[in-house]
């Protein structure tokens, strides 16, 4: 039994859940081979050096394992054969360079955002399309909103006026930053 | 950039714990041993002993590969 060390990136676009089935499979292949898996380790996404099938960034994950030699064909051969795998590097370490650590891998908990999205990946591609156009009905209705809501701001400082002359000054700088917001809504809208 | 010395000591003798950097997945430490267009800077400009050079040249080798340094840096590529 050798010592060997592999580092494969996976395509970007992949997220936390099909990465584990990736991780996984890769790890029942070793086991099936009789490997067993001493180390592993998520380096995140990085930017690549270059661009690999035409994508610019890549999630690194780095794998220290004992294998027969005879096997590391076929281990070679399923890294290869998987097209969510955009490159990989096999290569011999000794028994001393193993790193120490857990064997399994703790995937970072996220936002629950990203996991919201992506259930919503898993869907078929036209649910997506429903929920976008939903979703930018959604963003038109935020926006009628924010825009009442800016319509009483205007209104009220204009009443403490009245009011209070002492407090005219407060009112100025509020009138500012509704214009300044607005000028950022018109931006958004440009 | 390069580590340019004119007393042409090899670093990696001064330090032994430099040594265990040479390594493709130290690639920040390895960016000292190329220029900015990515090539390997050859030993007698930084002066590293023919002994480490051959290890940095072939970890240098396996960064590439892994697109964790470049083959030859493209200026348009961002």
């Amino acid at each position: 039994m050798n010592h060997y060390e592999t580092v494969y990136i996976v395509h970007p676009a992949i997220q936390e859940g099909r990465l584990n089935d990736i991780i996984s499979k890769f790890h029942n292949k070793l086991s099936k081979l009789k490997g067993e898996v001493l180390y592993i380790e998520n380096w995140g996404k990085k930017k690549l050096a270059y661009a690999i099938d035409k994508q610019k960034y890549g999630t690194y994950i780095m794998c220290q394992y004992s294998l027969d030699g005879q096997n590391v064909k076929e281990i070679s051969q399923e890294l290869e054969l998987n097209p969510n795998i955009l490159r990989y590097l096999i290569s011999k370490v000794e028994s001393s360079d193993i790193k120490e650590g857990s064997n399994t891998l703790e995937i970072e908990s996220k936002n629950d955002d990203s996991k919201a999205q992506e259930s919503k990946n898993d869907d078929s591609k036209a649910q997506e399309s429903k929920n976008d156009d939903s979703k930018a009905q959604e963003s038109k209705n935020d926006d009628s909103k924010e825009s009442s809501v800016k319509d009483d701001n205007t209104e009220e400082p204009s009443k403490e006026k009245n009011d209070e002359e002492n407090s005219s000054l407060e009112d100025v700088v509020d009138e500012n930053n509704n214009e300044s917001i607005s000028d950022d809504e018109v931006e958004k809208d440009a | 950039m390069a580590i340019l010395s004119n007393n042409r000591i090899c670093p990696f003798k001064e330090d032994a714990d430099l040594i265990k950097k040479i390594d493709y997945k130290e690639y920040k430490f390895l960016r000292k041993f190329i220029t900015e267009q990515g090539k390997i800077i050859p030993a007698h400009v930084t002066g590293v002993s023919a002994k480490y050079q051959r290890l940095i040249t072939s970890e240098i080798k396996k960064a590439r590969v892994l697109a964790l340094m470049p083959f030859c840096a493209d200026p348009r590529y961002s």
